[in-house]
């Protein structure tokens, strides 16, 4: 089975909801999960795999926090969703910058998508800023 | 940075991709692509990073980086200080003692 690229929209348009407020209930009617939005993109020290997120960096001058994905996308069109405005964590601590991944803003943030294998691989200092530029954060459904 | 040429890619991690410098200053290490100028044409640069005074003029058009939005705040502030002189260490200690601009409000204006 594969999916029409209408939905395919649908679903991008859904998991990379870009609202400020508000929650998103996925799932069968009997048994919805809720994910609260803002979704978030974070920044990791390891790679995500599909079933852990990554070690987060944590600290800095920043100090280092999720940034929100309010307003910083586009609709999804042709089965991709694109980034329209930077992203940028400024004050960041010393690490590795290894992976990206999206969560919701729950207490105890669900984890949502991650770009995962290769390693960004960025040696980040102290003081430095990450930036994931317009463009270059995409979701895709095949 | 990886950069893509004819040559086997390398990878470098701490060289400005503008200036070429490797050096301990802060930078800006960018998840994304960089047509890098040269006198062969334009040379594709794969996640560079950048020194504050060193990020091209038009990274901010193609980027999507609006100097005056809150969440660009301290970008925009370092790359002043370090276009006025500021360096190093100091521009560290600068960035330091900048106010938080992460995790800001960014629900566009209706």
């Amino acid at each position: 089975m594969s999916k029409f690229t209408t939905f395919a929209n649908d679903l991008l348009d859904a998991y990379l909801d870009t609202g400020a407020s508000g929650t998103l209930a996925i799932g069968p009617v009997s048994a919805r999960v809720n994910y609260t939005l803002p979704f978030k993109v974070g920044l990791t020290t390891t790679l995500c795999t599909a079933g852990a997120l990554g070690t987060e960096f944590t600290g800095g001058s920043g100090p280092y926090a999720r940034q929100s994905l309010a307003g910083a996308m586009g609709a999804a069109s042709a089965a991709a969703k694109t980034s329209t405005s930077a992203l940028t964590f400024s004050g960041m601590p010393a690490g590795t910058w290894a992976d990206v991944f999206v969560a919701d803003s729950t207490g105890t943030p669900k984890n949502v998508v991650f770009k995962g294998t290769p390693s960004l691989a960025k040696t980040v200092n102290a003081g430095d800023t990450c930036l994931i530029p317009s463009g270059s954060f995409q979701g895709t459904e095949a | 940075m990886t950069e893509t040429t004819t040559e086997a890619a390398a990878v470098v991690n701490d060289r400005c991709a503008a200036c070429g410098q490797e050096d301990d200053h802060p930078m800006i290490h960018v998840w994304g692509v960089w047509q890098k100028p040269t006198d062969d044409g334009l040379l594709t640069v794969v996640n560079p990073s950048f020194h504050f005074d060193c990020l091209p003029d038009d990274a901010h058009d193609l980027w999507g980086i609006d100097r005056d939005a809150p969440e660009h705040a301290n970008l925009k502030a370092t790359q002043e200080a370090a276009r006025a002189g500021t360096h190093g260490d100091d521009l560290r200690a600068f960035i330091a003692g900048l106010p938080s601009d992460n995790d800001v409000d960014t629900t566009p204006e209706a």
